[in-house]
């Protein structure tokens, strides 16, 4: 009987995961349609003039970013996790602010600061130097420490989340045999955060794959810039879309091979929530982190910041007509972080319910790759959906949703990590003893789940909040009438060279983006 | 604080779907930028009474937009720079034929396609620009001569993604066939200073910091930077004056195919190719009216005149995959 039930329940939730991740990933799936037609000359030249380079080159910078990702992001939440230091609580909050940034901007400002005519190129003319040059021919170096300094705090903060929730006796143990911090950390808290730096490795991965902004900025042709030249340049939108899915095809190993891993990693998993925290350093010390984290943080975020506010000095007087802008960019923002939570809540249910179930978690993992292609080609597939289905939804089009379908579907993946980071965290023996004594779903979740997860839900919000405002491809070309967004506004003045103009609603977007930030330190302060 | 947020939420989503929808009398799709439009619309509403709604976005996505949307699209005027884009839209079957004596009188042929499916509204000129401290004019003749030895370590360019060095290239190939055009193309690769620009303001401003002597623009990018400091050694160079004239292309615009007010549009375009909507569309952004009864503002006006191609732009679109591939195999990124 129980097992005639149980058996039932299972199909029940296999059916609900097809759906669910088949939902998902219809925007990625319509893409398929492109292979309808076949254009052997536009194939025939990419494979002999420029398919091979740009791999290579996305394989380099790839590789670069994560690497200069993973050694920023774990060293950081390393430091601010297990020592204490001169201004430690303010930079753990602090070191995040780059998100509040587009890697376009970010972009834009490294590259006014090594231009022939910025720093670089005025202390080449003072030294008789080529750096400005060499800068520009070795392009991948200038567009890899952009997308460092605007992807790093992905890691940072999946690392960090796990650090502190860390359980101490192992490391303790380490201690009392005398390992010293070099060790714990790569013996013991390396192997531990595993999971959740892979977690902010992937993002990071998949960013810099659909990254066209930031790489066309340094004319760095990756393999999505390949996309968009094949749409824009020869006219072939079905051999852009088979490009994409192509890459697609790339990235499916990656992320089958990391769900697997996760599956060994959480069973480990202990969970105590008491950070862990080593022997105050040396006063030398102290000030040392406390300086080089600092460093970090002017430079990725302080540069940036100065950079936009030198070229909006003379712009400033525009802001009057951006006021009902930012109303739309909160708005849009906002409808997609809560899409995206709804989202991730569906998945995270349906997650915890397929534990030893290899095929749903592999759907699972398969519903969050709108993250890996580029705006634009997913907003195509969104598109495609909305007319296809018109005629069952006529009330969507031309309103908001189709931006809303396309920004969950390419957000998600977000939240999504953070609820089941969350979820994680919760104690099984509480969620099972509420139900033995008779608590009803909706109670269990309110009195066990949610307490243990209402940063987690705070923090998915914020993270596709800010993604969404900074979003430029897809809110571009699904957004209704008179709606654009800051984001938007950036595109309309930087496709016409006025850097100054672009650089008004760049700040504001920044000032938008530092808002959530602020609500947390305040939070902080008030819990301390 | 949760409740906090739940309201404002609701508040949000409320605003959103709530919003009055207002039917404007012409919806236009642009990927000519809303400050380079919006104070031309905003007079022809006043002239007209005729309100105009507008949307902006990068080309292909807009064209691909209207597409999708089919005999659903609020489109009822498609306005692009780049006669390339045009020739795109219209072989894609988005735009209809216009038959309007105002336009073909406003217009010279060489400024519209052939089947009249769209016209030319302004022209953009795309030329040498040169150091006023390393060069002479008497130097630079054509764009063909840039390929020279002489030029080897002391050119600029801006990236071949852009769709105006498409035209460019297009056009060259549409003059001198591609092989010819492959074997300039490529030795202006080799002339290369530096590798290529992301925007042709940075050309500009890498002549100024002396990394190279020459660059092709286009003159309203001179215009900009040179209303911020009028003092910028760098100036305008007219090539091949004696040949076949100075590249030119177009921003302009068409009636699209499906749009439910396409009396209105007409009215729209014939309006913005007239004497006072031209003077503003072009002067907006240092361009040249391509209506040429009109006269240019006196910044433009004072670069001189020059003989500027006549074949007609049509051709970039057609030639612009040509082009593109072309610039590939030469390893103009």
């Amino acid at each position: 009987m129980t097992r005639t039930r149980d058996n039932t329940l299972g199909r029940t939730v296999s059916t609900l995961t097809l759906l669910y991740a088949a939902a998902c990933i219809l925007p990625v799936l319509m893409l398929f349609w492109s292979w309808q037609s076949f254009n052997k000359d536009s194939w025939d030249h990419l494979l002999t003039y420029l398919l091979p380079a740009a791999t290579a080159r996305t394989a380099l910078l790839c590789t670069v970013v994560l690497l200069a990702t993973a050694i920023l992001g774990v060293s950081s939440a390393f430091f601010i996790g297990c020592f204490e230091f001169p201004g430690r609580s303010l930079l753990r909050v602090l070191l995040t602010l780059p998100l509040a940034l587009p890697n376009y901007v970010i972009g834009f400002a490294v590259l006014s600061v090594i231009d022939y005519t910025g720093p670089v190129g005025i202390f080449d003319q003072w030294a008789g130097t080529t750096v400005a040059l060499w800068l520009h021919q070795n392009n991948w170096v200038p567009a890899a420490i952009s997308l460092t300094f605007g992807l790093y705090p992905y890691v940072y903060l999946m690392t960090l989340a796990s650090i502190e929730t860390q359980n101490r006796s192992p490391i303790e143990a380490a201690m009392l045999d005398g390992a010293n911090a070099m060790q714990i950390l790569r013996k013991i808290i390396l192997p531990l955060t595993g999971p959740s730096v892979s977690a902010g490795l992937l993002l990071v991965l998949m960013e810099t794959l659909a990254d066209f902004g930031t790489v066309a900025t340094f004319s760095y042709d990756t393999y999505a810039v390949l996309i968009y030249k094949v749409w824009y340049g020869l006219f072939d939108l079905d051999t852009a879309a088979q490009l994409a899915i192509g890459m697609i095809f790339l990235i499916m190993p990656l992320v089958l091979i990391r769900a697997r891993w996760m599956q060994h990693a959480h069973a480990t998993l202990s969970v105590d929530y008491q950070t862990f925290q080593f022997e105050e350093p040396s006063r030398l010390r102290r000030w040392l982190l406390c300086a080089a984290l600092t460093s970090v943080l002017l430079i990725a975020f302080g540069v940036p910041i100065v950079t936009l506010a030198i070229q909006s000095i003379r712009y400033w007087p525009s802001l009057g007509t951006l006021i009902p802008v930012i109303g739309h960019t909160v708005t849009f923002a906002a409808l997609a972080a809560v899409g995206a939570l709804v989202s991730a809540a569906i998945q995270t249910f349906l997650r915890s319910r397929s534990n030893s179930r290899k095929t749903r978690i592999i759907l699972l993992e398969y519903a969050n790759l709108g993250y890996a292609l580029p705006g634009t080609i997913l907003a195509v597939g969104v598109l495609m959906v909305i007319t296809q289905t018109s005629h069952l939804f006529p009330f969507l089009t031309g309103t908001i949703a189709a931006g809303i379908i396309g920004l969950v579907c390419r957000f998600q993946i977000i939240s999504a990590q953070s609820l089941w980071a969350g979820f994680l965290r919760v104690p099984r023996s509480l969620a099972e003893t509420a139900r033995i004594d008779g608590a009803g779903p909706m109670a269990t979740f309110r009195c066990v789940y949610a307490p243990f997860m209402r940063a987690h839900i705070v923090v998915a919000f914020v993270l596709v909040f800010l993604e969404t405002a900074k979003e430029m491809p897809i809110t571009l070309m699904t957004r209704p009438f008179g709606q654009d967004t800051l984001a938007v506004k950036i595109f309309q003045f930087t496709s016409e060279g006025e850097y100054g103009m672009a650089a008004v609603p760049a700040l504001l977007l920044a000032i938008i983006g530092l808002l959530p930030q602020v609500v947390f330190i305040v939070r902080r302060r008030r819990h301390i | 604080m949760t409740r906090n947020i739940a309201l404002s939420l609701l508040v949000a989503i409320g605003a959103a779907t709530a919003a009055p929808i207002t039917f404007a009398d012409v919806t236009v799709y642009s990927s000519r930028q809303e400050h380079l439009i919006e104070p031309v619309f905003n007079d022809f509403t006043k002239a007209t009474g005729i309100k105009v709604k507008f949307l902006t976005d990068a080309e292909a996505p807009l064209i691909r937009r209207i597409k999708s949307e089919g005999k659903n699209t609020a489109a009822d005027l498609f306005l692009t720079v780049d006669a390339g884009n045009l020739w795109f839209a219209n072989s894609e079957g988005i735009l209809d034929q216009i038959k309007s004596e105002v336009l073909e009188k406003n217009i010279p042929p060489h400024l519209r396609s052939p089947d009249n499916t769209w016209f030319g509204l302004s022209i953009r000129a795309r030329t040498i620009v040169y150091s006023t401290k390393r060069v002479k004019p008497s130097d630079l003749s054509t764009y063909e001569d840039l390929a020279d030895k002489k030029w080897h370590g002391r050119l600029c360019l801006r990236t071949s993604k852009k769709v105006y060095n498409q035209s460019l290239v297009a056009m060259m190939i549409a003059e001198h066939g591609e092989k010819k055009t492959e074997s300039i193309v490529s030795n202006w690769v080799k002339n290369l200073a530096a590798p290529v620009f992301p925007n042709d303001n940075k050309v500009m401003e890498a002549i100024v910091a002396g990394t190279c002597d020459v660059g092709i623009v286009n003159t309203y990018y001179f215009g900009r930077l040179q209303k911020q400091d009028p003092s910028m050694p760098v100036a305008i160079f007219w090539p091949n004056q004696n040949t076949t004239g100075v590249h030119v292309n177009i921003s302009g615009g068409g009636i699209v195919k499906h749009s439910k007010n396409k009396e209105e549009a007409k009215k729209l375009l014939e309006w913005l190719s007239g004497d006072a909507a031209q003077k503003v569309f072009a002067d907006a952004n240092f361009e040249y009216p391509a209506n040429p009864m009109v006269e240019p503002a006196a910044e433009v006006k004072a670069w001189g005149t020059f003989k500027q191609n006549v074949i007609n732009v049509n051709k970039a679109g057609e030639l612009q995959q040509d082009a593109v591939k072309l610039m590939d195999r030469v390893g103009y990124k």
